[in-house]
C-alpha cells in the first residue's frame, strides 16, 4: 500500500493503479487513512503557502464568520488610465534589454496586481487591456494581474457591483472570480453584483452568453439573456430566474432588494418571512388583502418592515418566535 | 484559549496567524489542489469560530484544531481518490511524453479542463462536467437533465472526444491518445 500511496503523491500512478488505490482506501478506516497521510509528511514536495494566500483565506473566513470587510483604496478615473498604460509601456521596454535582472523585474511586474476601486458614492469607468469596459459602482473593487490577463486567458476578480461590456474573443475566455463563483464569458453585456458581506453574487445578463461555475459546490449554469442568476456564497448553489422591467427594476434586484408589484400585503409578508427565515404575522386583518407595490430591502429586515409599517401605520412587536405587525 | 472561548475575535485572529500555515501544509498532504487545501483551512477555522463557545479552555488548542482538520482532510482525500476527473488526470499524465518538463500539476490540469470545457457545445459540456467532475452516474445525469441514458452515453462519448482535442490545443501537444471509461 505504501508504494501505491507514494506513487499517488509523486503523480506516477499507472492507469491500472487507480482502481487498486481506490479499493485499498475504501477498505481503510479513517484512523488508518490519517496515519497513512501523516506518515508520508517528510517526503513531501512542499508547496509553501505564501502570506498572500493565507491572507486571502483569512478574508474569506472573516466573511463567513460574519465579520464585515471593506477595501478602502481610492482611485480616480484618471489614474485608472495610467495604471493600464504603465504595464504596457514596461513590457515594451523589456524588449530592449537582455540580462536576468530585467527579466526578473518583468516577471515580478507580471505578478503584481492591478486594482481599480471606488469608494462610497464614487463610480468609475474602467478599460481593461483587451478593450473590455467595466462601469464600477460605488464601493467596488476590480483586480487582475498581467500574468493572468493575456492572449490565452483573461482573469479578473471582483468585489462589489459593476456593469460589464466584455470584448468578444471566443479563443480567449474572460473569467471573473467573485466570492468563489467563476463567471466565464466570451463576449457579452451583463451586470454583476458581488458583495462579500452578504455572501450573494448576482449576475444579470443583457446579451451574449455567460457560464457560471461554483468552485464550492460544483453547480454550474449557463445563463440566457434577461435572466438573473443568484449564487449563494455559503452553499455554492445557483438559482436562476427571469427578470423583466426597466433598468430601475434591475438595479433594485442587483442590490438584493425585493421588488413587489401589486401583491396582497399578506403575501408580501409571507415572502419577507421566507426571505429572512422569520415568521412575520399581520395583526390587522383589515389590511390583509390590500395591494402593495414597492421596493423592500433584501439585506436589512428592519428596513423592510419599517417601509411596510410606515405605509399602514403599524408597529413592529417581536415575540420569541415571530414578528407581529400591530396597528 | 480562554479568550477565544469567551468570544474574542482578536484571539481568533492570533490563533489563525499561529496555525494557518500548519493546517495548510497538513491539508496538502492529502489533496492535490491548492484550492481544496485553501478550502480546508477555511472550513477548519470557520468551524473553530462557529463553536468557540463550546471549547474547553483547559484542553490543548493544538489537539482541537487538528482534530477538526483531520475530519475535513480525510473527507477531501476520499473524494479526490474517487473522483473520475482524478482518474482522467492519471491517464493524461501517462499519455504525455515522459520528461519532467511536461509533468503537469493537478491544479493546472483542472483549470485546463475547465477552459477546454468552455469550448464544448452546451449539451455535451453539461454531461461531461456532471460525469467527470461531479462524479455523477449516467442514470443520475439522465434524471437531472431529463434525457435518456442512451443520449447521455452518446453526449459523453462525443464530448470527451472533443474535450481531448481541446485540451490538446490548449497545451500544444500534438497527439493525445488516452481512453476515458
Amino acid at each position: 500500500m505504501n508504494s501505491l500511496f507514494r506513487k499517488f503523491k509523486h503523480n506516477t500512478l499507472a492507469s491500472e493503479d487507480v482502481r487498486k488505490l481506490r479499493d485499498e482506501i475504501a477498505a481503510m478506516t479513517d484512523e488508518q487513512i490519517d496515519e497513512l497521510l501523516s506518515a508520508s509528511a517528510d517526503e513531501d514536495i512542499v508547496l509553501p503557502a505564501d502570506d498572500a494566500a493565507l491572507a486571502r483565506i483569512k478574508e474569506r473566513i472573516d466573511v463567513r464568520n460574519g465579520m464585515r470587510h471593506r477595501g478602502v483604496r481610492i482611485y480616480k478615473a484618471v489614474s485608472v488610465a495610467a495604471a493600464v498604460i504603465v504595464p504596457l509601456l514596461v513590457i515594451a521596454g523589456v524588449y530592449f534589454y537582455s540580462g536576468s535582472a530585467e527579466y526578473n523585474r518583468y516577471k515580478d511586474m507580471l505578478a503584481k496586481e492591478i486594482v481599480f476601486s471606488t469608494r462610497d458614492g464614487e463610480r468609475a469607468g474602467v478599460c481593461l487591456p483587451d478593450g473590455t469596459r467595466v462601469m464600477l459602482e460605488s464601493q467596488s473593487r476590480l483586480a487582475y494581474t498581467m500574468k493572468h490577463f493575456s492572449d490565452t486567458e483573461r482573469r479578473v476578480s471582483m468585489d462589489g457591483q459593476g456593469h460589464f461590456e466584455v470584448v468578444r474573443n471566443p479563443a480567449n475566455p474572460f473569467v471573473i472570480n467573485a466570492n468563489n463563483l467563476e463567471i466565464l464569458v466570451t463576449g457579452t453585456v451583463f451586470d454583476l453584483a458581488s458583495r462579500n458581506d452578504d455572501n450573494m453574487v448576482r449576475v444579470y445578463l443583457e446579451e451574449g452568453e455567460v457560464h457560471l461555475q461554483s468552485l464550492i459546490s460544483q453547480s454550474s449554469v449557463t445563463l440566457d439573456p434577461h435572466m438573473l442568476a443568484e449564487y449563494n456564497g455559503l452553499t455554492g448553489e445557483i438559482t436562476v430566474r427571469e427578470v423583466t422591467g426597466d433598468r430601475n427594476n434591475i438595479a433594485a434586484v442587483m442590490r438584493g432588494d425585493i421588488v413587489v408589484e401589486n401583491e396582497r400585503l399578506e403575501d408580501v409578508l409571507a415572502m419577507l418571512g421566507r426571505h429572512y427565515d422569520r415568521k412575520v404575522v399581520l395583526n390587522a386583518d383589515v389590511y390583509a388583502g390590500d395591494r402593495f407595490t414597492g421596493c423592500l430591502s433584501g439585506n436589512d429586515m428592519d428596513d423592510a418592515l419599517d417601509v411596510i409599517c410606515k405605509s399602514y401605520h403599524l408597529t413592529v412587536k417581536h415575540t420569541d418566535d415571530s414578528i407581529l405587525l400591530v396597528p | 484559549m480562554t479568550e477565544l472561548q469567551g468570544g474574542s475575535y482578536k484571539a481568533f485572529n492570533t490563533i489563525y496567524e499561529l496555525y494557518s500555515r500548519r493546517v495548510y501544509a497538513y491539508a496538502l498532504q492529502a489533496v492535490k489542489s491548492r484550492h481544496t487545501a485553501e478550502e480546508i483551512v477555511q472550513d477548519v477555522f470557520v468551524n473553530l469560530w462557529k463553536y468557540h463557545e463550546r471549547i474547553n479552555p483547559d484542553k490543548k488548542l493544538d489537539t482541537l484544531i487538528f482534530t477538526i482538520a483531520r475530519r475535513y482532510r480525510i473527507n477531501a482525500f476520499r473524494a479526490l481518490v474517487n473522483s473520475p476527473v482524478f482518474e482522467d488526470y492519471v491517464e493524461y499524465q501517462n499519455a504525455l511524453p515522459h520528461e519532467d518538463a511536461s509533468r503537469i500539476e493537478y491544479d493546472e490540469f483542472l483549470r485546463d479542463v475547465h477552459m477546454a470545457l468552455l469550448r464544448l457545445p452546451e449539451s455535451a459540456r453539461r454531461v461531461v462536467y456532471m460525469s467527470r467532475i461531479r462524479s455523477m452516474s449516467n442514470s443520475e445525469i439522465s434524471t437531472e437533465l431529463n434525457i435518456s441514458e442512451k443520449t447521455v452515453r452518446n453526449l459523453l462519448s462525443s464530448g470527451l472526444k472533443l474535450l481531448r482535442s481541446e485540451l490538446g490545443k490548449l497545451i500544444s501537444i500534438i497527439i493525445l491518445i488516452y481512453i476515458m471509461q
